[in-house]
């Protein structure tokens, strides 16, 4: 779907970004092989976080200035004519308004910044957190436990930190230990349709893969009490 | 936590491909990005 659009559009000058969400990122190299634009993993939940996004699939339009202009949360899907549409409209768009002040605070991405700041203020969970996600995206989850451990022990209420405590153990092959973290990303945050299923397909990838079975997940969503 | 608001910065990531090269969404600097978030699942 993407390819097609993205060589309907070739030459305009935009770029294409691929995002996938998943504790296991082996998962999503079936989707990456046959094209050209790249295709990055996040199997943190550090997206879910930092765009306070509980569902996917989701489209993000960033300008040239690094402003964000356009998000769709929850059903983003190219082949819709609707937003085919939209999408040639934001790509055509003009964007030369005034960026407003941003609400989010952003932690630096560089790791030796991170475990500076993180050193000079232990108690500073934002930055625990920012430090163990970075260690975990880069494929180091033996160093990405403690800092993220310690995130969640500072705000025992924030979902990400013990989703990304999970993620940590999974990568570090402990799959119950990381079941009992998502549970508890869960608790915290019931909605988070993304926590929900990364737990299903963990506990049952053979509902996930070859194929999708979506009766088993609203017979799933009616027995944890959702619907 | 407070949510992102379409007319500010978005927050900047860096994520791997699945050859472990870091992406940087303020790498795109210049460009206008379309980033499309999903899941096998």
């Amino acid at each position: 779907m993407w390819q097609q659009y993205l060589e309907r559009h070739a030459g305009e000058g935009f770029a294409f970004l691929s995002i996938a969400v998943d504790v296991e990122p082996e998962r999503v190299r079936p989707y990456v092989q046959p094209y050209t634009f790249p295709t990055v993993v996040d199997r943190a939940g550090m997206l879910g976080r930092t765009y306070d996004f509980d569902v996917v699939p989701n489209g993000l339009v960033i300008d040239e200035t690094g402003v964000l202009r356009f998000q769709h949360l929850g059903g983003f899907d190219i082949r819709r004519p609707e937003i085919e549409a939209q999408m040639d409209a934001l790509l055509a768009a003009d964007f030369s308004c005034e960026p407003a002040p941003s609400l989010v605070r952003q932690e630096s991405l560089d790791l030796e910044v991170l475990l500076a700041e993180a050193a000079a203020e232990p108690g500073d969970a934002a930055l625990q957190l920012a430090l163990g996600e970075s260690f975990l995206q880069q494929g180091r989850a033996p160093e990405a436990e403690g800092p993220l451990r310690r995130a969640a022990g500072l705000d025992p209420s924030d979902w990400s930190a013990a989703f990304a405590v999970g993620a940590a153990r999974h990568a570090q092959g402990a799959p119950d230990d990381a079941l009992e973290w998502w549970q508890k990303a869960l608790a915290l945050d019931p909605a988070n349709y993304t926590v929900r299923k990364q737990i299903w397909m963990v506990r049952h990838p053979e509902k996930f893969y070859p194929t999708i079975d979506f009766d088993w997940q609203k017979e799933q969503l009616i027995k944890e009490g959702v619907t | 936590m407070s949510p992102v608001q379409i007319g500010a910065v978005a927050p900047d990531f860096a994520l791997p491909t699945l050859d472990g090269h870091m992406i940087r969404l303020s790498g795109y600097r210049g460009q206008r990005l379309l980033a499309f978030m999903w899941a096998s699942w």
